[in-house]
C-alpha cells in the first residue's frame, strides 16, 4: 500500500522482491518510497551491512554519520530516520526487537579473510560491484550501517563490542521514504569486533504490505 | 625544528596545505572556544584518506589522546598525536555543509566546513566535495551522555590551546574554522586558527 497521502497520486508500488544472501555475499535491489524493507538473520549472530543510494541522484548516499547527528545518537534505534549525506530521510527503522543493537560507528573490513590492513577498501569494492550489478553507480561508497552489531558506548568514550546481537530469524523492517537502491551484505567477521567461524545467510524482502512479510 | 609553513585562518574560513612524512603540524586555537574540522589525504594516492571509522576500529574509543595514532581508510597509521594541550576532540560529527544550514536553520548560502575545505583542496587534485572524507573535529566538545546519546556544547579550549600531529606519510590536509554561529559549538563566535608545519630537515620557505 502506498503511503497515506492527503492527495494520493494514484500510482501503485512496484512488484515485491525476495532474495537470500549467502554468507560472505552482497545483494543489491531497488526499494520504492512507501515499500517495506525487511532483513532477517536466518541463523543468528550474523551482522548485516546496509548501504543505499537515491535512485534519482547517485550523489545521495545513506550516511551513518549524518544519521547519528540527525538524532543525537551513537547507535541506530527504533523509530530513527536513516538519512543521506545531504540530510534527507531515506528510510525509517520501524521494527526492531528490544534486544537488537545496530552500530553506526564502525567499518566493515572482513579482517578474518582480508587481514588487519586494507580490508575496508576491499569491502567497498565489493559493495561498488554489487550496486553496479543493479545498474547503480553511486558517486561515493559510504560507510555502512551495521545491523545487529552491538557496540556499546561508555560514558568515558570507550567502545565495547557485544558482537552480533541477533538470534535465529530476528529481523528488522524499514519503511522507505525515498526511491533508492540498497546493497546488503552478510560480511565475514572482524574479530574482535565480532567473530563467527563462517558468515551466515540473510533473507531480504521488499514488500508492499506488512502482512506480506514472511 | 624549522617552520616551513605558518598560516592564520580567519574565523569561519578554511585552508589546505601539504606536509611530508616526519613533519610536525601544530593546530592552534588562537582565541579559544573554536572547533575546527580537519581532513587529510595521502599525497601519493588521494583515494587513501584519514578515516574516522578505521581509527575508531583501532582505538576502540570515541576520544583521541596524546600518543594515539590516527588511521587511514586502508588501516595504515597516518598521524601520531605527539602533543595535546587540552584533550577534548571529536571524530563523530560530519562536517557542516550547505544542507546543514539550509535544512536545519533556514539559512541557505551560509559558510560551512565542507565548502571551506573543498575549495582549497581543489588545487591539490580533489575533484568533488564527495571525495572529502569525514572530519576529525579538533577542540569540538561532543560528550557522550546517558544511554549512548551525544550532544555538542561549546569547547573548553583557551587561547593558545593546540594539538600537534606528526605526519607518518606525505599528506594533503585541509582545515576549517567551523563557521557555526547559530547554535553552541564555537561560543557563537567563529574565530581564527593558527597552523604551523615544522621540519627537522627542510629549508625554510616562509
Amino acid at each position: 500500500m502506498p503511503l497515506l497521502m492527503i492527495e494520493p497520486d494514484g500510482s501503485s508500488l512496484p512488484a515485491e522482491l525476495e532474495v537470500t544472501i549467502d554468507g560472505g555475499q552482497i545483494a543489491s535491489l531497488p526499494v520504492a518510497k512507501g515499500q517495506l524493507l525487511a532483513i532477517r538473520d536466518i541463523e543468528g549472530r550474523q551482522p548485516a551491512a546496509l548501504f543505499s543510494v537515491a535512485a534519482q541522484n547517485m550523489e545521495l548516499v545513506l550516511s551513518p554519520h549524518h544519521t547519528r547527528v540527525f538524532s543525537n545518537s551513537f547507535m541506530l534505534r527504533l523509530g530513527m530516520r536513516l538519512v543521506s549525506n545531504r540530510r534527507q530521510p531515506m528510510m525509517v527503522l520501524g521494527v526492531s526487537a528490544p534486544h537488537l543493537k545496530h552500530d553506526l560507528l564502525c567499518p566493515i573490513t572482513e579482517a578474518s579473510v582480508n587481514g588487519e590492513v586494507g580490508g575496508a577498501d576491499q569491502f567497498r569494492d565489493k559493495v561498488r560491484r554489487a550496486f553496479r550489478a543493479a545498474g547503480a553507480e553511486p558517486r561515493k561508497i559510504a560507510d555502512p550501517i551495521n545491523l545487529f552489531l552491538g557496540i556499546d558506548v561508555n560514558l568515558d568514550g570507550r567502545l565495547a563490542s557485544k558482537g552480533a546481537t541477533s538470534k535465529p530469524n530476528d529481523r528488522v523492517v524499514f519503511r522507505a521514504v525515498m526511491d533508492m537502491i540498497v546493497a546488503i551484505a552478510a560480511p565475514y567477521a572482524d574479530p574482535p569486533l565480532w567473530d563467527r567461524h563462517k558468515p551466515g545467510p540473510l533473507r531480504v524482502e521488499v514488500k508492499n504490505e506488512l502482512a506480506n512479510l514472511t | 625544528m624549522i617552520d616551513i609553513l605558518n598560516l592564520t585562518i580567519p574565523g569561519g574560513h578554511g585552508a589546505a596545505f601539504t606536509a611530508e612524512a616526519g613533519n610536525l603540524i601544530d593546530i592552534i586555537d588562537l582565541e579559544g572556544q573554536q572547533a575546527l574540522d580537519f581532513v587529510a589525504f595521502c599525497s601519493d594516492d588521494l583515494e587513501e584518506t584519514l578515516s574516522c571509522v578505521e581509527t575508531r576500529r583501532f582505538l576502540r574509543s570515541l576520544y583521541i589522546r596524546k600518543d594515539d595514532h590516527l588511521y587511514s581508510s586502508r588501516g595504515r597509521p597516518m598521524f601520531h598525536i605527539v602533543q595535546d594541550s587540552i584533550g577534548v576532540h571529536d571524530y563523530t560529527i560530519p562536517a557542516c555543509d550547505y544542507s546543514r544550514f539550509a535544512v536545519d536553520f533556514g539559512c541557505p548560502g551560509h559558510r560551512n566546513c565542507l565548502h571551506n575545505m573543498f575549495e582549497p583542496l581543489r588545487v591539490h587534485g580533489v575533484k568533488s566535495e564527495l571525495d572529502v572524507p569525514e572530519p576529525f573535529n579538533f577542540f569540538q566538545n561532543s560528550p557522550v551522555v546517558e544511554d549512548g546519546r551525544t550532544a555538542v556544547v561549546d569547547p573548553p579550549s583557551k587561547p593558545g590551546d593546540f594539538i600537534t600531529l606528526q605526519a607518518l606519510v606525505n599528506v594533503v590536509c585541509a582545515v576549517s574554522s567551523c563557521p557555526q554561529d547559530i547554535i553552541p559549538g564555537n561560543g557563537l563566535r567563529p574565530s581564527p586558527l593558527g597552523i604551523t608545519v615544522r621540519s627537522e630537515t627542510a629549508q625554510c620557505h616562509c
